[in-house]
């Protein structure tokens, strides 16, 4: 009662962005009422989180539970007692870097997660659609309307709690533990596609053939997306290889699928003050299964990203691509809050491996599938490195009446044709949906933004590339982030390398 | 704390102290969520500590009462606890209003604009909407000013009831340290209970919505005669009740109730069949034996372990026996 009654009559602290703009305060409305203002609103409302539903940030900072209740006698010497509920905190995200991806995703259904990779700082991170914090925070029957929509899920943070099929964009991960393993060198010829032994099936890059053909290394392979190449690399290197660089990433890796823990939440992945925020903020633990029980035929398909290797969230793509981006070849922690030292998550790769690795992702920016898109970027005299991404995903029919996916019940039957039993199954469309992804950072020189950008495909059978879809958000995110100042050396702020003090975080056993 | 008259007065002069701090506690409390408790209410809950103290030293130096205290000092320890609570509630405007969420949105309101003005600087001010320079804090006045007058406590139940409640302590400890009178009612306890129906009876004409005059509860008055009365049917019961041990059923005896040897001899006396308590003697102590070693503070029980069944008649030769076997043990349970 006590603390119910605190909270209610407790200012909570104010939320400024990197910048030192308010990004959640307080305002003295015309009844002369004091209403919490947010001035961004739904472009923050997965990072924010309401009163209603799992906490965000909102809750997670200013919990009743985080500071002491005021006693008798501090009341009596009119004594201000100086609580985390009523303290200011300043975030990385950058309030005109969150607004260009909100206009960025306008339309789309989709996520993008920008990183500074060798600080860790979250610059943006937004999912759309998103919903009115006002409005749910004035109207309880808004939210119940909201988590009744299951077609549209606004309520759904993308970027950290959706799983999507990578794509091209897991080759990043193949060419990093090629790297670590000194099979950086592995060539292969391509032309006529990779069959590997008993597994029934010849894999061939997107236009049926090959698109890098002929004896090709992990350059043009990568810089060419080829399926082949990557097939036959993910064979070559093994499921313990795999696993190995995965948890590196912090990915998990499961040898068996019906394992216990994935999907877990993984809250220890921030480098944070509190484990209210991690909490706040935790992602869902992308997964793949890889170990030594992986076989030929599904390392065959998790070379470029499909298989077993489906459960990607936007946030862990976005951590993939800072290890390249990271100067010294480290996985920062992310973090979201200004003012805490940079944390180390892991060392993925020497720092001269990084660099030839940028050095390859450019030249899908510069020659590869993402030329295109990236064309402005280059007009503007900005480097940067890259990997581009389709992937196709089965989506659940919805009933229009009931909102929720469409079921069909099956009838089970044994050979002779008698009914055994049935079941319920969902039911998708023929046609897959294309999600689009492009995983980018910039500039090439000294990169200070690593980012993931998803979008999903408009509706099944409908053509999205990530080449076409989703790059051009990218290069008009670098663009902005140019104009922004943060490729300019003044422009870039709290770019200090890791601290040495850091140490990897050891990883639990899965 | 030792039975002294003047120990229960310091105890009674620091529940006024205590009080004191309550009182400006919830007075400083209020201000700061923007109404004012009354003053003159306040002053009339404290003034009642005189007439108390009076009566204590009434009580003590005139009516000579050399009995214990802690029953009366308990008695106004609560009184000062539902003193101070009611205080609390009934000037908070939230708990008498008809509209409580809109009552607490009030001083909800109030209480952030205090903080605002105490803690947030001109640049955060501005962006509220607010005057760069808050207010000076001895500018601040309530929201809600108390409207209780000094004629409202003159006349108000709070104030005679507590009064009215003195008088009558005083004029029943007059009345029951006469012999007398407790004759009286002894004999007449029956009736005395009976009369519990009058004020029940009153209780059903006059209450209203629970309430009865000065918004008490209607049969507050109904337990002057019952308990009257059934004091007297106690005493005049009591030896009845005594040979039964007043009521308490003998099992209870021999594991709750084990003070000492007197005790044990008394159930004997007491109760017509002792053999069960007995029987769950010896089991009852060899658990304390088992874990317990220093029982020095019974010392009753050593005093008697020579005489533990010398009074028993046929519960005797199994005591005696349990007393000699174990005359060490129960030396080391005294």
């Amino acid at each position: 009662m006590r603390n119910r009654r605190l909270s209610e009559s407790t200012l909570r602290g104010w939320i400024y962005d990197r910048k030192g703009r308010p990004l959640a305060y307080y305002r003295k409305n015309n009844s002369g009422e004091i209403d919490r203002e947010y001035p961004m609103d739904s472009a923050l409302a997965h990072i924010f989180g309401t009163d209603r539903g799992e906490p965000g940030l909102e809750r997670a900072l200013f919990g009743t539970e985080s500071g002491a209740v005021t006693e008798v006698w501090q009341i009596i010497k009119g004594q201000t007692v100086e609580q985390k509920l009523n303290k200011d905190y300043s975030l990385t995200i950058d309030q005109d870097l969150q607004q260009a991806v909100v206009d960025q995703l306008k339309g789309n259904h989709g996520a993008v997660v920008i990183f500074n990779p060798q600080t860790g700082e979250v610059l943006a991170m937004y999912s759309n659609p998103s919903y009115s914090l006002k409005q749910v925070q004035d109207d309880e029957s808004a939210w119940i309307k909201l988590d009744n929509d299951r077609k549209e899920r606004p309520l759904l943070n993308r970027a950290l709690n959706e799983y999507y099929v990578p794509g091209s964009t897991f080759k990043t991960l193949m060419m990093y533990t090629a790297f670590r393993n000194g099979m950086q060198n592995t060539r292969f010829n391509t032309a006529g596609g990779f069959s590997p032994p008993g597994c029934g099936r010849t894999i061939t890059d997107d236009n049926g053939g090959c698109e890098a053909c002929g004896d090709i290394g992990i350059d043009s392979a990568y810089q060419h997306s080829s399926n082949i190449y990557f097939s036959y690399l993910g064979t070559q290197l093994g499921g313990v290889k795999i696993r190995d660089t995965a948890k590196l990433v912090g990915l998990g890796a499961y040898d068996s699928v019906s394992g216990e823990g994935q999907g877990r939440r993984e809250p220890e992945i921030w480098n944070a003050s509190s484990k209210a925020i991690q909490n706040a903020i935790a992602p869902t633990e992308s997964w793949l299964k890889a170990g030594p029980h992986s076989t030929r035929c599904e390392l065959m398909y998790e070379g470029y990203g499909q298989g077993y290797a489906s459960q990607m969230t936007p946030f862990q793509m976005a951590m993939l691509i800072s290890v390249a981006a990271n100067l010294d070849g480290r996985l920062m922690k992310p973090k979201i809050e200004m003012g805490r030292a940079p944390e180390m998550f892991s060392q993925v790769l020497t720092r001269d491996q990084a660099q030839t690795i940028r050095g390859i992702m450019n030249m899908v920016t510069e020659g590869g599938t993402g030329t295109s898109a990236m064309a402005p970027v280059i007009a503007a005299g900005i480097r940067s490195g890259g990997k581009t991404g389709t992937a196709q995903k089965d989506v659940p029919v919805i009933d229009p009446k009931t909102g929720e996916p469409m079921k069909k019940i099956v009838i089970e039957k044994d050979p002779k044709g008698k009914i055994i039993g049935q079941h319920q199954e969902t039911v998708f469309y023929d046609k897959k949906r294309s999600d689009a992804w492009y995983l980018s950072f910039a500039p090439l020189e000294k990169p200070v933004m690593a980012m993931a950008v998803l979008l999903e495909g408009p509706g099944p059978g409908i053509s999205f590339y990530g080449g076409k879809n989703a790059a051009p958000i990218a290069a008009q995110l670098i663009l902005k982030a140019n104009a922004l100042g943060y490729f300019g050396a003044a422009g870039i702020p709290n770019n200090q390398p890791a601290s040495p003090r850091t140490s990897p975080t050891p990883r639990r056993n899965r | 704390m030792r039975n002294r008259f003047s120990s229960h007065l310091l105890v009674l002069l620091a529940l006024v102290a205590i009080e004191v701090v309550g009182y400006y506690a919830i007075h400083r409390a209020a201000m700061i969520r923007g109404y004012e408790t009354s003053v003159i209410g306040a002053a009339r809950d404290l003034l009642m500590y005189f007439p108390i103290i009076v009566m204590a030293l009434w009580v003590s130096a005139f009516k000579k009462f050399k009995g214990n205290w802690v029953l009366f000092t308990t008695a106004i320890l609560l009184f000062s606890i539902g003193l101070l609570v009611q205080y609390r509630l009934y000037s908070d405007p939230e708990y008498n209003a008809r509209n409580k969420a809109a009552a607490r949105q009030e001083k909800t309101d109030t209480l952030r604009m205090r903080y605002i003005n105490q803690n947030y600087d001109a640049a955060k001010r501005q962006v509220m909407g607010l005057p760069a320079t808050p207010p000076p804090v001895e500018q601040e006045a309530p929201v809600k000013e108390s409207n209780y007058t000094l004629g409202n406590a003159l006349t108000s139940s709070y104030t005679w009831i507590p009064v009215f409640s003195l008088i009558a302590f005083a004029l029943a400890f007059a009345f029951c340290v006469n012999d007398s009178f407790l004759s009286w009612i002894q004999r007449n306890s029956f009736i005395v209970v009976l009369l519990t129906l009058i004020p029940l009876g009153i209780a059903i004409v006059s209450s209203s919505a629970g309430k009865a005059v000065g918004n008490t509860t209607p049969w507050e008055p109904a337990k002057v005669p019952f308990l009257l009365g059934f004091a007297g049917i106690l005493t005049a019961r009591y030896k009845d009740l005594a040979r039964t041990y007043w009521g308490i059923p003998p099992f209870l005896c021999a594991e709750g109730l084990w003070p000492d040897a007197d005790l044990q001899r008394g159930l004997c006396n007491v109760v017509s069949r002792c053999r069960a308590p007995l029987a769950a003697t010896p089991g009852f102590r060899w658990l304390s034996l088992s874990g317990d070693l220093n029982f020095g503070h019974r010392r009753t029980a050593a005093r008697h372990s020579g005489e533990v069944s010398a009074d028993s008649d046929h519960c005797a030769p199994r005591s005696a026996r349990f007393a000699v076997s174990h005359s060490t043990a129960i030396s080391s349970l005294a």
